[in-house]
């Protein structure tokens, strides 16, 4: 009885050593095992199914800027419109599509991911817009003076760091007898 | 002589260890962790659930091939779960609206204790799959819930105030897997602070209170109009300051008797101002309910559906382990 009990809490206290263990490594975002590459699949994979792997360096070790994507919506006749992705939602899914519009940041030297990510956006907007005949894309970053600044007068603005018009294309009925 | 003492030392720290991590305690704050992680994930899937297709479908905001080249291909999604579903004539904008609802029913399932450790390994199940779909949208809040849920699995969260220990009339006998789960969660919330307090430290912008200015300032968190801090940079940096003292503190002053509800005011207060004041609501109610139900519930107290008559609290360890940890001179709630 009790050498099972032993056995038992031998067993407990090991993988719950090891569990935390992990949780370090998470934390430190350390992975001492990536050399082992046939171990380290199956530890990564562990620490995401746990959530072991995460990191918790929120806000840190700095807030950086605001990244936002402005649509400017024109239709056939030429009027248009200014709408953004987060219009008329609720903060939670607000916030989470502030974070899909930041991955334009997440590989700033991949060009064709950028564009793409545009491109999407503008997909989504011509869906949400079925009368629209353009789209174009101005993603915009926050430049926050610092406090010192800030008491001098300089003020926070939006600077323009990418635009691109992107155009409905209207599938035409081939006149396979014309 | 020195052998002896070597001994004895050896001994003391394997007591201190079985009374740490296995002196039998109460399931109550593990039920409470499940019952608050339960509401708030319930919160924020309600408020989620009308941005589902935008946010997880093949014609959302990251449409289609993009949404596949962005996520991992080892781990499961919405995509992977529908090449299964197809099978059965199901298509993909159902197999999201199916998983979401099942995600959801187990999520009340949960609450409820009903079945719990079923329920929680497809509550996990489900929102892994979600937050490996949604994964360029998510946040903090999904980080911690993967990890709660994940714990869930094991613990036992549903011994009282559920509906499992309501038809089973079984008493929430205090037992060493309720402490080691309970220990396991307390070690984790500790790194974790810690870790994001000195993260934090290692950048000036949380020495010279810029960090808070910033994040006060910038529109996606800004809730109120703060630039009055500019002529008031001391509260910034009193702010930054409070804010390193309380997270990389969390692992020391947590423990003790003396200062242990300090720190839980003092991390609640934290997280509230980051509600209050950047709008991380759900973020914030899931930090809460963390600490909360690690360290303010005690794991002393009885279950609510315990009988008068309960027999006493039973241990797991043997009569000689439950021997040395009373000759260790501490007892399990006097021991921090």
């Amino acid at each position: 009885m009790a050498n099972s009990f032993l056995k038992k809490k031998s067993f407990l206290f090991t993988v719950v050593g090891i569990h935390l263990i992990f949780v370090c490594f998470g934390a430190t975002q350390l992975r001492p095992w990536g050399r082992w590459e046939k171990i380290s699949a199956v530890l990564d994979y562990y620490g995401t199914l746990s959530g072991a792997n995460s990191g918790y360096g929120f806000f840190a070790p700095r807030v950086g800027s605001q990244l936002q994507a402005v649509f400017e919506i024109t239709d056939s006749s030429g009027k248009s419109q200014t709408v953004s992705l987060t219009d008329g939602l609720n903060r939670e899914a607000s916030l989470r599509v502030r974070k899909l519009i930041d991955w334009y940041w997440n590989d700033e030297n991949n060009k064709n991911l950028q564009r793409s990510l545009a491109a999407s956006w503008a997909g989504k907007m011509f869906a949400r817009y079925p009368s629209s005949a353009s789209v174009t894309v101005r993603l915009e970053t926050y430049h926050l003076p610092s406090m010192g600044e800030y008491k001098e007068g300089k003020r926070p603005h939006w600077r323009p760091i990418y635009r691109a018009k992107f155009e409905r294309q209207i599938k035409r009925k081939v006149n396979k007898e014309g | 002589m020195n052998h002896r003492f070597r001994n004895l030392a050896a001994n003391r720290l394997i007591s201190f260890f079985e009374l740490f991590f296995l002196a039998p305690a109460s399931a109550r704050p593990l039920a409470i962790l499940r019952v608050l992680l339960s509401v708030v994930l319930i919160m924020q899937a309600l408020f989620l659930s009308s941005q589902l297709m935008d946010l997880l479908g093949p014609m959302g905001i990251i449409q289609g091939p993009l949404s596949q080249y962005l996520n991992d291909p080892n781990l499961p999604t919405l995509s992977s779960v529908n090449r299964i579903l197809s099978h059965f004539g199901i298509v993909e904008s159902q197999t999201i609206f199916l998983t979401a609802g099942l995600y959801f029913l187990s999520l009340l399932l949960l609450l409820a204790g009903y079945q719990t450790r079923a329920a929680s390994v497809s509550t996990w199940l489900f929102h892994w799959i979600l937050f490996n779909t949604g994964h360029c949208a998510k946040y903090g809040v999904d980080t911690f819930a993967h990890i709660a849920l994940f714990y869930l699995i094991f613990m036992p969260v549903g011994k009282t105030l559920s509906l499992d220990a309501f038809f089973s009339q079984k008493p929430d006998a205090p037992s060493a897997m309720a402490r080691l789960s309970l220990r396991v969660l307390q070690v984790h919330l500790c790194i974790a602070y810690l870790a994001s307090g000195i993260e934090k430290a290692s950048g000036p912008q949380w020495w010279n209170g810029d960090a808070i200015w910033r994040a006060l300032m910038l529109p996606i968190y800004s809730q109120f109009d703060m630039s009055w801090l500019a002529s008031y940079s001391f509260l910034a940096k009193l702010g930054c300051w409070t804010t390193l003292v309380v997270e990389i503190g969390y692992a020391i002053f947590i423990w003790p008797r003396k200062t242990r509800k300090l720190w839980i005011f003092l991390t609640l207060g934290l997280h509230l101002g980051i509600a209050l004041f950047l709008g991380l609501e759900i973020f914030s109610l899931v930090m809460c309910v963390l600490t909360f139900s690690a360290f303010g519930v005690s794991a002393k107290e009885n279950s609510c559906f315990q009988k008068a008559s309960s027999p006493p609290p039973t241990s797991n360890l043997p009569k000689s382990a439950s021997i040395s940890l009373v000759n260790s001179g501490l007892a399990s709630d006097t021991l921090l």
